[in-house]
This record gives structure tokens, C-alpha cells and sequence, in this order.
């Protein structure tokens, strides 16, 4: 070997990663050239010593679980919480058990939106903070490729913008009630339901989460550098993001489900917008312009859609164009969205959003996109 | 035995037994690292649950190498909620109450603590990449399925190793 091997190649040789065939020739260098045996020397000295303290935490195993009930575990929960409810749920801060939704809407508003999948965004100018609650709804088709973008960019997020978890002042706490009028009295709002369903469905539950709220504090020194590593403008995030914990506001629900044939066949969620205030100095449109960027789109063409976007209001959903489809339709007196999936587990699977007085209107279900819409007809 | 890619089109077909084959083929790999990273069975078994929802949700393509996935996901699952479990309880606790009595000497086991505590401290200050690649160099993972997960090639692995040993020891507070 003519060329000294570098640093990776000395790690790799250590640890026996290197093709068998050329070992004997670094080996033969390294009798021959003192600054990598140096090298190699400080490499194993740190292999051997940092091996020997992780050993002291990570010298565990367990025996496996039986797969078959896993699997069986695994089908319940799929059933249980349907594709695009469990979005929705995550959005609104349902799935309160895990601290995930609060940390996943605050995300959104900062980071615009799409990271998270479907997030919120931003907020109406007010003194000192900006609020920001859903009022509609945007659609940005994405591509398999660009989901998949997202989906990493999301798991940056999670692990690089915020100082540790949401402090709760108040826990979100799910509990099922018997009547509209007990869920009424519960959240404060007119809970409405559906008269008609299809035959063969029946009335399954009515389950109340109640308001939580807490604060989050952004990591900025963390946050700017991942914003550089995605090839943000870092600045984007003003000082004033680090200094206090935002706000968030965890919306009260309500959700009323339908079984048909043993499982659960339509779900009915309604709830207030859930809000975050942050600093009013964030430039939404900007930041707004930066994520479109990521997904795919030209500086020009994201600046010109962010500028469109009221992001004081606007709920932007990324929906993954290979494996559903949306279009607008009115309903209940407004407009809203219906989203078609078709790889749900049992066939196409069928969405529909929509926001009136201030209250946000989620019916989803394994039906067609006709029976729905009729469905959704009979609200009272 | 049916090739990962002929299964990854049955599942974009929604054929539940092709999920399923590929649910048994990759379930214990899945849940030793996810148990290494969190060491307590039951979230073990959460997540790997969540990391095959997302599988089931969001099937890959044919040509996808589903075996490197699914340890990505894993691996950013398990380290977020090893992360997040720090800092709730200091992990020590939790790998004490687990791991399996040998009857160490009491002196023995708080320094072992101790260096326990300040290991995961320095994991948890370190860039989460590099404290992953660790992690997953210590569970025994090989070069070509550190560059799977990480993304890049294997031939920078050693690189980036050597790197993270690095910063690991500048960062440790204990004895050096």
C-alpha cells in the first residue's frame, strides 16, 4: 500500500471491516510507517475506552416476545385507530398519553406545517404574540419521494428543536360519556352528530378529551443548526423563539364512532381549533416559503404559494399523491375536504374536513366517497 | 422463502400476509434494538409495534431495502424515547431495575451507576447522530447496516466512528 490508509479506514481495519483480501497489505504497511501506528494507536485506545463505558449501559438483552401475540397486538391497534384519524388525532393533541401531539403542533406552527405531516401554522399579529388557529384548510400534493423527506425531516425535528418535553399545566384526559348533552357540558361547545348512518352500523361510543395545556421552550442554538443543515436560512428563527416557552393549547374533542361488522366503521371528531402563541417576530410567510422549499418546489414557486397561504389560519395538509386523492365539495354550509386513501388496510378509506364556527369537523370512515358525503348530510 | 421485494409488493397490494411474513422475519431484529435502546420490555414492545404500523401505513416500494428502514425507524424512535426517558428519570435507574441481580458489591454498584449516569449524560450532549451510531455499534451492528441506516456510505463509517469516539471522550466527565 504505496498511500497511508486515513483515519476511517484505520477505524474500519480495527474493527475487522476490512475486505480480507487487503488486510495483509495494511498490516504491512503499518510495520513500516510509525505516524499511522500512532494513528491506529489512538483509535483503539478511544475504541477500547469508550466501548468499556457504554458497556455499562448497553450490556443488555431480553429474551423476544412471542411474535404471534405481538402481531395480534399490533392488527388491534391498527384497527383501533384508523390511518387517517390517528393523523387527525396526533394533530389535535388526542393521543395525549404520549407527549407527541403538543411537541407535533408546535412543531408544525414553527417549522410550518409539513414536517409533521399535518400541522398548523401560524397566526394573527397581536402585540407581543402571534396565535394561530385553524380557520381552513390548504392541500400541497407531495410526491412518495417528498413523504419520505418529510418523514425524515420530521424525526430531525423531534430530536433537534425543543428543550426536552412539554411541561403540562394541564393533562388532556380522555373519558366516554352516554349523551351529547354530558360531552356539551364537558367541552362548552355544541357537539352535533349524525342522523343518518348506513344500515348495519350502530352507535358505538362518545368519548370526551378535555382541554390540556402547557409550554414548550425551543432549543435555538439546536434549532438554528438543523436549520442550516437543511439549508434553511437559520435566521429565520428570531431570538425572541428562545427566550420564553411557547404556549399551546390542546383543544377540547369530541369523538363519536360507529361499529359495522365487529370493528369500527366511521368516526365523527369535533373540536375548537388547538392554538399556539409564539413570538410575533417569526416571518410565517418566509418560513412558510423555506418548507415549501424542502418539499420540492422552486424558490420562486414556493414564495409565490407561502404568499398565498393566510398562515395565520390556514391548516396545510401534505397529502402523499401516490396513495390518495382530494378534492373540495360543500358541506354543512361551507366548504371542505374530502380525502380518498386507497391503502388502508381494508380497501379505500374516506375522509372528509371542515371547519364551521370555529368548531373543526373530521368524519372518516371505510365507505364511499358518495355514502359519506350523505352521511355527513345529516349532521344535526 | 419469498424475497423481501416480492413481499414489500404485496403489501402495497394489501396483501396481509405478505405483512405478515415480513412482520416475523424482522420482528426480533427489531425489537432487540429497540429493547437495547430503551431497556424496558414494554416500551420495547410499544415501539416495535409503531415502528411496523409504519410499515403497514406507509408501505415501501419493491426495491427498498425494508430490513435498513425499519432499523432507521427504529433507531429514531428508541432514541427519542431513550432521550426522553433520561430526562424524566436518569436512565440508570430504569437498566438497574432490569438487569438481572449477580449480587455485586454495593460499592461496586454505585460506581457502576455512576458511570452509568455520566455515559448517558455524554450521550445526551453528544450530536444525536453520533450517539446513535454508537449505540448501534455497540449492539454489534456491522459497517454495511451502519450505512444502511445512517445513510451514507459504508467506506465513511469508519470515519464517522472514529469521530464519535471522539467527541464521546471530550465530552465525558468522569475519569479518563
Amino acid at each position: 500500500m504505496s498511500r497511508c490508509p486515513n483515519k476511517g479506514e484505520l477505524r474500519a481495519w480495527l474493527d475487522g471491516e476490512w475486505p480480507a483480501t487487503n488486510r495483509l497489505v495494511v498490516e504491512s504497511h503499518l510495520e513500516s510507517c510509525p505516524a499511522c501506528r500512532q494513528h491506529m494507536d489512538r483509535l483503539e485506545k478511544d475504541r477500547a475506552w469508550v466501548s468499556h463505558r457504554m458497556a455499562r449501559i448497553a450490556s443488555r438483552s431480553d429474551a423476544i416476545p412471542p411474535a404471534g401475540q405481538a402481531l395480534a397486538q399490533l392488527y388491534h391497534r391498527i384497527e383501533t385507530r384508523p390511518h387517517w384519524k390517528e393523523r387527525l388525532a396526533d394533530m389535535f393533541g388526542l393521543t395525549h398519553r404520549h407527549a407527541r401531539p403538543a411537541l407535533a403542533a408546535l412543531a408544525l406552527v414553527l417549522i410550518v406545517t409539513l414536517a409533521f405531516g399535518f400541522e398548523p401554522v401560524r397566526v394573527a399579529a397581536q402585540d407581543f404574540l402571534s396565535i394561530f388557529r385553524v380557520r381552513q384548510f390548504a392541500v400541497i400534493p407531495v410526491g412518495p419521494e417528498q413523504m419520505e423527506k418529510m418523514e425524515e425531516i420530521s424525526a430531525l425535528l423531534e430530536q433537534n428543536f425543543f428543550l426536552g418535553e412539554p411541561i403540562m399545566a394541564q393533562e388532556s384526559e380522555l373519558r366516554n360519556v352516554a349523551t351529547l348533552q354530558e360531552a356539551i357540558a364537558l367541552t362548552g361547545f355544541r357537539v352535533r352528530t349524525l342522523e343518518t348512518v348506513p344500515r348495519g352500523f350502530s352507535a358505538q361510543a362518545i368519548e370526551v378529551s378535555s382541554e390540556g395545556s402547557g409550554q414548550l421552550q425551543v432549543d435555538l442554538a439546536l434549532a438554528r443548526s438543523l436549520f442550516e443543515t437543511l439549508g434553511l436560512d437559520p435566521a429565520l428563527l428570531p431570538d425572541s423563539l428562545g427566550k420564553e416557552p411557547l404556549t399551546i393549547i390542546i383543544p377540547a374533542m369530541v369523538t363519536q364512532s360507529w361499529r359495522y361488522q365487529g370493528r369500527i366503521g366511521l368516526n365523527f371528531v369535533q373540536g375548537r381549533s388547538p392554538s399556539v402563541d409564539y413570538p410575533d417576530d417569526v416571518d410565517p410567510v418566509a418560513l412558510g416559503a423555506s418548507v415549501l422549499q424542502l418539499l420540492g418546489m422552486s424558490e420562486r414557486e414556493a414564495g409565490r404559494l407561502s404568499e398565498t397561504i393566510d398562515w395565520t389560519s390556514t391548516l396545510v395538509l401534505p397529502i402523499p399523491t401516490d396513495v390518495a386523492s382530494f378534492r373540495e365539495l360543500p358541506v354543512d354550509g361551507t366548504t371542505g375536504l374530502l380525502i380518498n386513501a386507497q391503502t388502508d388496510r381494508h380497501g379505500s378509506h374516506n375522509s372528509l374536513l371542515w371547519q364551521r364556527d370555529g368548531v373543526l369537523h373530521f368524519l372518516e370512515g371505510n365507505v364511499s366517497m358518495e355514502t359519506l358525503v350523505e352521511i355527513a348530510g345529516s349532521i344535526r | 422463502m419469498l424475497s423481501d421485494a416480492l413481499l414489500l409488493e404485496g403489501v402495497r397490494r394489501g396483501d396481509e400476509l405478505a405483512f405478515e411474513s415480513l412482520f416475523h422475519r424482522y420482528y426480533p431484529r427489531v425489537y432487540r434494538l429497540l429493547y437495547f435502546l430503551v431497556g424496558s420490555r414494554a416500551q420495547a414492545e410499544e415501539l416495535t409495534q409503531e415502528v411496523f404500523i409504519q410499515l403497514f401505513r406507509r408501505p415501501l416500494r419493491s426495491g427498498d431495502n425494508v430490513g435498513a428502514w425499519l432499523r432507521r425507524v427504529a433507531t429514531n424512535l428508541g432514541y427519542n424515547a431513550m432521550r426522553a426517558e433520561k430526562r424524566r428519570t436518569g436512565r440508570e435507574e430504569a437498566v438497574t431495575a432490569e438487569t438481572p441481580s449477580t449480587a455485586p458489591s454495593a460499592a461496586a454498584e454505585a460506581e457502576r451507576r455512576i458511570v452509568a449516569a455520566e455515559v448517558s449524560r455524554t450521550l445526551n450532549s453528544l450530536n444525536p447522530r453520533q450517539a446513535q451510531l454508537l449505540l448501534l455499534r455497540q449492539l454489534g451492528l456491522p459497517y454495511q447496516e451502519l450505512a444502511e441506516v445512517f445513510n451514507v456510505s459504508r467506506g465513511s463509517v469508519g470515519t464517522l466512528l472514529a469521530r464519535a469516539e471522539r467527541a464521546f471522550r471530550r465530552e465525558y466527565k468522569g475519569e479518563r
